[in-house]
């Protein structure tokens, strides 16, 4: 009787091919050798460019790319009544919309969890981390008060749309224009000529915090890549974001997912998000 | 999730034990479960355990403009909305016929009866109003959701204290617990449903139903009443027809049960009073 | 330094636990937890049928419910949602029960402060209620550094809440931390000198606050964790002595 010896069969794959059937291989891959698909380092952030005022008919607007997500941010005030509880304070809404426009992940419909979990991570920063003191949008104490609606709209969508939406708020809020409003037996009347220094405010900010989102890929490694992209993303079990003001203070920090990791592992993150915010502090001035 | 169906054994043994004069949990055709009623350390909160259907009730308030064409009236709004926690049927966002339901007898029973009293709700006319908010969640579900949700939120607006408030030449300011005692809401009457089912071709009448005695039922009724013998709201939503004596046999039965209901809501609210009287006083 | 809740002595005390379980008949397995004056009820049922375009096919797919005590459900319940999900992907051994669905449903009863935190522990209890697999278990606390004293406060009620800079949820798992060479540069130490301890789960801290202000939070949490776990593996074994009473008679 003669016996078959076993021959192992080998596949070839091309790199998408492979990159499709094995994700988290593919990474791997990479990884092991300290890079990613895209070329960039474990520590690498991608190209970022902040353009200010880019629509004319917001109060304040702003467009951020961070590699391939695209964000828009259009802030227009709007005259609102007061709470009971806080008559002299006005607000500020922060609302992301994240649309099959920017990418065939997102239906059309509600937001989606994505985006109101980021919605509400900005939201948060704003308020916990005294971002803009609310009594300047004050028109008349009990009475009338302006309300920012920030929109960020989401134009390409490649991973990261927190770091990308935060930074197009703070960047849009840095360059708001609020006409001054004058209130007359509750009315509000605003002149509708041109902007200039004399019939317009603009908004001092407390602080300018920013963050540093970085996915963690594979257990126990517990390997950081910093700025994930889309399929990166998709291969992360977990994330960590570091938010800082200009100081160098936390605003916050946030870690969710893949299982336990260490407090020096956080404490690196925190190292390179002051790093990296540094960076981004040049482009908005 | 897609409701189960009960056996045709558990469905045979229901109609048989009725007919032999007995309910599967041993109560008698009339009785009501054990109602029980906890309070929350704040104003407004109650939960209702009727057997084992569970229901929270929770009150807030807060101060809106008031609609232009109703400048005296504050608002007095229910949600009733049901999570998979009372049942895997109910989903988010998909309402199904039973929510419908119920959520619409509520809106019947408590604020088309006016039991609120909403011109009570102004602060200032055409500007400021209260507008109060129940929210009922439901927590368990074992039949006859519409009693046990009824019972918390009526319980528990009459638990509700708002806070005081002050105006002065157009400039309203709320006072807070340490400045103020709250005030209760002002309460005309207190409407109660009780709700019926029917099997056997209508020969049986049961008051409460469980789950089991809902999903075998051929047909239901739920009747509101107060205490004082008026008629609130009559459901009588489709399944099988009724003789005109049964249902004046029905309204007779719900008459007694309001009552009892209601000497257990004010005996529950007179004790919870005593003993936030006791632990103030402490 | 005196807190705002005159209950407590000290600013690293926590409020007296309170939980419940198996309390709901229809779910596979409830449980309630209390820090305090803050209670969630959390329901969980599983494994059970899945919509399709949610199925996993080596998994079971985890879905997180959060419902406000008063409201509509909005975004800030999604946050909680998505918190609480991810947090246990690692840890329910969901490859057991693929193409299923586990249902949880997190309903707050009352608010002082600190829902997330009860929010985590109840879902804890529920799930060892309904029988899921588990790979740890988790505990929750939350602590805070207040505006005017610079105090670490652990569990702070909502009155105390008010006061704060910045906020911090902390939720450690139950497992021995890897075995650490002594003396490891990688180690984090804090300006007493000792070493931070504790591999953290999820950590969510907002407000404006220093790196070391972090660290000692992360301590102070750490600590207050372990009494939690306590009172949950105490919790969970009087359960099993009053159901094996009850079977024995």
């Amino acid at each position: 009787m003669t016996s078959v010896a076993a021959t192992s069969s080998t596949f070839t794959f091309s790199a998408a091919a492979f990159q499709r059937l094995h994700p988290a291989e593919y990474f791997r891959k990479f990884v092991s050798q300290g890079v990613r698909p895209d070329g960039r380092l474990l520590s690498g952030f991608r190209p970022t460019t902040v353009h200010k005022s880019v629509v004319s008919t917001a109060n304040g607007s702003s467009m951020v790319r961070v590699g391939g997500t695209t964000v828009v941010c259009g802030i227009k005030a709007e005259v609102a009544e007061p709470t009971l509880e806080a008559q002299d304070k006005g607000y500020i809404v922060p609302n992301v919309e994240l649309s099959p426009m920017c990418s065939s992940a997102f239906k059309a419909g509600p937001p989606s969890e994505q985006a109101q979990v980021v919605s509400d991570a900005i939201d948060r920063i704003l308020k916990d981390s005294d971002v803009v003191d609310l009594e300047q949008l004050c028109i008349e104490k009990g009475r009338a008060v302006w309300a920012l609606w920030a929109d960020v709209v989401c134009i390409s969508y490649d991973g990261n749309i927190l770091d990308a939406a935060l930074l197009a708020v703070m960047t849009a809020l840095t360059n708001v224009r609020l006409r001054k409003p004058t209130y007359d037996e509750g009315v509000v009347t605003v002149s509708g000529e041109a902007l200039t220094e004399e019939n317009s405010f603009s908004l001092t900010l407390t602080r300018t915090p920013l963050s540093t989102t970085f996915a963690i890929f594979d257990t126990p490694n517990n390997t950081l890549l910093a700025d994930p992209n889309s399929a990166e993303e998709n291969v992360s079990l977990g994330r960590i974001t570091v938010t800082l003001d200009e100081k160098n203070q936390l605003c916050g920090v946030h870690k969710v997912g893949s299982g336990s990791c260490s407090p020096a592992l956080i404490k690196s993150c925190i190292e390179r998000a002051k790093e990296r915010t540094q960076e981004l502090r040049s482009l908005l001035a | 999730m897609k409701e189960t169906e009960p056996s045709n054994n558990e469905r045979e043994f229901l109609l048989q034990a009725l007919k032999d004069g007995h309910r599967i949990d041993g109560r008698k055709f009339y009785d009501f479960r054990t109602l029980r009623l906890s309070f929350g350390s704040e104003f407004g909160a109650v939960e209702v355990q009727l057997g084992n259907t569970r229901v929270l009730a929770k009150v807030s308030c807060e101060v809106v403009r008031p609609y232009t064409d109703k400048p005296t009236e504050g608002f007095v709004h229910f949600n009733t909305e049901m999570s998979p926690m009372a049942s895997s049927t109910f989903e988010i966002g998909k309402q199904t016929n039973e929510e419908i339901l119920v959520s619409r007898l509520i809106e019947k029973a408590l604020r088309r009866s006016r039991a609120i009293d909403t011109e009570g709700l102004c602060i200032v006319a055409g500007e400021k109003v209260w507008s109060v908010r129940v929210d009922i969640h439901f927590l368990d579900h074992d039949g006859n959701l519409v009693d046990a949700a009824c019972i918390a939120a009526i319980t528990a607006l009459m638990h509700f204290r708002r806070p005081e408030i002050v105006v002065d030449n157009g400039e309203v300011t709320l006072l807070s617990i340490e400045e103020a005692n709250p005030v209760p809401l002002s309460i005309y009457h207190i409407p109660i449903c009780v709700s019926f089912a029917f099997f056997n071709k209508g020969q049986h009448v049961i008051v409460d139903p469980t789950y089991l005695e809902e999903q075998v039922k051929e047909g239901d009724m739920t009747m509101t009443l107060n205490i004082h013998k008026e008629v609130c709201a009559l459901s009588k939503a489709g399944g099988i027809s009724l003789e005109m004596d049964q249902i004046l046999q029905c309204t007779r039965i719900a008459v007694v049960k309001v009552t009892e209901l209601t000497e257990q809501i004010q005996a529950a609210l007179d004790a919870d009073a005593k003993k936030r009287n006791i632990s103030r006083r402490k | 330094m005196a807190r705002l809740d005159k209950s407590r002595t000290s600013s690293h005390q926590l409020r007296p636990f309170f939980t419940s379980q198996n309390l709901l008949n229809r779910a596979d397995g409830s449980a309630q937890f209390d820090f305090g004056g803050t209670s969630v009820l959390c329901s969980v049922v599983g494994p059970a049928e899945v919509k399709i375009r949610d199925e996993k096919l080596d998994k079971a797919t985890l879905e997180v419910l959060a419902r406000p005590l008063v409201g509509v459900p909005g975004v800030k319940d999604k946050t909680i949602e998505q918190n609480i999900r991810e947090t246990l992907e690692p840890l329910v051994l969901s490859g057991l029960h693929p193409r299923t669905l586990l249902q949880i449903v997190v309903q707050t009863m009352q608010d002082d402060g600190c829902v997330q935190s009860t929010a985590f522990n109840a879902t804890m209890l529920a799930l060892i209620d309904a029988g899921v697999p588990l790979n740890s278990i988790l505990g929750s606390v939350t602590c805070m550094i207040d505006r005017k004293t610079n105090q670490v406060l652990l569990d702070p009620t909502r009155e105390e809440l008010a006061q704060a800079k910045s906020t911090h949820v902390f939720v450690f798992d139950n497992k021995a931390p890897p075995a650490q060479s002594k003396g490891d540069e990688d180690d984090v130490v804090m300006e007493d000198g000792d070493r931070v301890e504790g591999h953290v789960l999820f950590c969510e801290s907002t407000g404006v606050f220093t790196e070391a202000e972090y660290f000692e939070c992360y301590q102070v949490c750490y600590k207050g964790v372990q009494t939690v776990h306590g009172f949950l593996r105490t919790a969970v074994q009087k359960k099993f002595e009053k159901e094996h009473q009850q079977l024995q008679d």
